[in-house]
């Protein structure tokens, strides 16, 4: 049984179809990654499986049916828009929210007093949250989030206005997270960590799937499409090669379709050129994304 | 603990805590023991001890004593008006009487520089009266004093007033109706804010990944009930307070002997707590709508002249009870409860506009709860933008996000 599925839902706010057709589903104990540029529907399909607006079209199913006050228990949800009261102390603020989702006073208290130490917030912890820096609200944010150690965490943009140190923390505790077996979806524009942590991603755009299944395999889709290689002296004319580019030795030939990396490696070859240095570049996800994106750019 | 509870406990803690509470809940309060302490001191002040003489022959005064002793007052008997006239000269009488030379005549003048208060001349005529009574039945006596006894009956009910003014008691309901618009204002402030800040802060759509639309608007409701009990509960504990201590302890009179009619109180209260319903179903409903706290109070504003509007139209609404203006008042919502407790002032409200009054109210609040709710969905995480109120109508479809 799936943690999510997403089927064919859509979801139109006036004249805007806001979602068109976008469908995925999320295993149980793996990070998934929901990518897409801006206004491509992410937020609002977040919003469909919680049940903050209910789909025109398609269906929703949720650690095994519909949402219900029950499962809001089992679920971790961190909006992009951070929401936590400004103008009360921080404690007071993360104890109110963490027995909102079920727990007893004093068990919220110990468990929210062992996230305040991991994340160096316990000396803050009766300033107003306004008075904390963006990171700080940031981390706040996501103890909220996990307090209440939900089966499932919907996190959009985690890594948002954290330095470098507090991100390492945070993927620290994702990582953490789903050894204990917690589904985690995961919407963010920051590629490289969606490369470093997610199983799964599905990529939407303009309302509609463009990119969907296991990160290594989309990578191996597009793989193929470039190669990198260093030779001694100047490089033969190669038939199949759109364009080379590089720097410190090092070409990089994107290959025009139909060609293959052999073909162009047997040309090296047969040219007697001296080469140092051949492979077969996997594609960024930045790169995956700026294709697959520019692939589609009238997706509705 | 239900979810409801937390976040009834949340919202009436929260503003509980905040200093302008605790200013709002003693301010009322202050003021009335204020305004009566300031009304007390200045009958003190006005009140001086008086020392009156009277020349006047046997028959006139047999028994100096008869009078009930006034210690504020002292009388001193003179034989001629020389010697009255020599005491007032030199300060040591405030007036005199002058008897007539026969008791039968029933004349007296009363000779001063500056005329002496009403209660000495009372105290005068009272020793007067008794004198001439001598003999009589002390019942009989004490009647005679007491004078005539006028009854006020309203021309429109069988409202009476034995005193021939309204006292307190008859005010009570106005006041409560007061007591209850305050707390209307103050939750409309409460709610209105707790609603617009979670949008401004964006808690609200972290709350309704917790929380049902409906458990989060009752506990918002309840929060605020308890808040507007808690301030009901001070006022009317300080209310009788003063009550007692000015009747009591500083024998102020216009604080003594109250009996209230407790049907007309209940009345307020079978009105007031449906349309406290309706209102707080519509604050909510507006503050989903609006998108800055400011606004919010900039409504409060307009919604204190609605509900103190028929204050303004005491007079109209006391000189016809049951004209049309009067029944409109006490039909529409906003005025019911105001309109209804001044008009018991001079008729008893019948039930079946009480009941009315409360229906319509009642109905009011179900649709407006209804609407508030399909606000709440519809704006809940609309950042920085106005929700319109055409999209509530069923059947129309929200603008994007």
């Amino acid at each position: 049984m799936h943690a999510v599925e997403v089927h064919q839902v859509a979801k139109r706010f006036g004249a805007t179809q806001a979602v068109a057709d976008v469908s995925f589903a999320v295993e149980r104990g793996e990070i998934f990654g929901l990518l897409g540029p801006n206004g491509a529907g992410k937020t609002t399909t977040i919003r469909l499986m919680l049940d903050i607006f209910r789909p025109d079209r398609g269906t929703v199913s949720i650690l095994g049916g519909p949402m219900t006050e029950e499962k809001k228990e089992r679920i971790g949800y961190m909006p992009e828009e951070r929401g936590l009261y400004q103008n009360i102390p921080l404690e007071r603020c993360l104890l109110y929210l963490g027995t909102l989702k079920g727990l007893p006073r004093a068990e919220t208290r110990q468990r929210l007093a062992g996230l305040l130490e991991r994340f160096d917030l316990a000396a803050h912890r009766g300033k107003k949250v306004k008075e904390l820096s963006k990171g700080m609200q940031q981390k706040a944010q996501i103890i909220s989030t996990i307090l209440h150690q939900p089966e499932l965490l919907i996190i959009d943009e985690p890594f948002a206005s954290l330095d470098p140190i507090n991100a390492r923390a945070v993927k620290d505790l994702m990582r953490q997270l789903r050894a204990q077996g917690t589904t985690i979806l995961m919407s963010t524009h920051q590629m490289h960590q969606v490369e470093e942590l997610c199983d799964r991603i599905v990529l939407i755009d303009h309302g509609r799937n463009v990119l969907y299944g296991p990160l290594d395999q989309i990578q191996r889709q597009y793989t193929g499409r470039k190669v990198r290689v260093r030779l001694r002296g100047d490089p033969p004319p190669l038939a199949g090669v759109q364009q080379t580019a590089g720097g410190n030795g090092m070409l990089e030939l994107n290959l025009a379709e139909g060609t293959e990396p052999q073909q162009v490696l047997q040309q090296l070859v047969r040219h007697q050129a001296i080469v140092e240095h051949f492979e077969i570049a996997v594609p960024t996800l930045d790169e995956i994304f700026i294709r697959a994106v520019g692939e589609h750019p009238d997706a509705v | 603990m239900s979810k409801t509870w937390l976040i009834a406990q949340h919202h009436f803690l929260e503003e509980a805590r905040k200093r302008t509470f605790l200013l709002v809940l003693l301010a009322l309060p202050l003021f009335i023991a204020f305004a009566a302490g300031l009304g007390y001191l200045f009958s003190l002040l006005q009140e001086d001890h008086t020392t009156l003489g009277y020349v006047g022959p046997a028959g006139w005064v047999t028994d100096p004593q008869a009078s009930p002793s006034n210690p504020d007052v002292t009388l001193v008997r003179f034989d001629t008006t020389a010697d009255a006239q020599q005491a007032l000269e030199e300060g040591e009488v405030d007036a005199y009487y002058v008897l007539s030379a026969s008791a039968d005549a029933r004349q007296a003048q009363l000779i001063y520089y500056e005329a002496p208060p009403y209660s000495a001349a009372r105290t005068m005529t009272d020793l007067v009266r008794r004198n001439r009574m001598a003999g009589q039945p002390a019942a009989l006596v004490e009647r005679a004093i007491a004078g005539a006894h006028v009854t006020v009956h309203t021309g429109e009910s069988d409202r009476a007033y034995p005193g021939g003014d309204p006292t307190l008691s008859h005010f009570l309901p106005l006041i409560a109706a007061g007591m209850f618009t305050f707390l209307v204002i103050t939750t409309f402030g409460y709610l209105g804010e707790a609603v617009v800040i979670e949008k401004e802060s964006r808690t609200m759509e972290v709350l309704v990944t917790s929380v049902s639309a409906g458990q989060m608007m009752a506990g918002k409701v309840l929060g605020g009930l308890g808040i507007a009990l808690l301030q009901i509960v001070v006022w009317v504990a300080c209310l009788v307070l003063i009550v007692v201590l000015g009747g009591s302890l500083l024998e102020i009179e216009w604080l003594q002997n109250l009996d209230p009619s407790w049907r007309d109180i209940a009345m307020v209260f079978a009105v007031g707590l449906p349309v406290y319903l309706f209102l707080a179903a519509l604050t909510t409903a507006l503050a989903a709508t609006l998108v800055e706290s400011q606004e919010i109070q900039q409504m409060g504003g307009l919604a204190f002249l609605l509900l103190f509007f028929p204050l303004y139209l005491l007079v109209p609404l006391i000189q016809a009870p049951n004209g049309p203006l009067a029944l409109g008042l006490s039909f529409f919502p906003f005025t019911s409860v105001a309109s209804i407790a001044g008009r018991s002032l001079v008729i008893e409200v019948p039930t079946w506009q009480i009941a009315v009054a409360a229906a319509i109210a009642l109905a009011c609040g179900i649709v407006t709860v209804w609407l508030a709710g399909r606000a709440f969905r519809l704006s809940m995480l609309r950042y920085g933008q106005r929700l319109r109120w055409r999209e509530l109508l069923p059947g129309r479809r929200a603008e994007p996000s």
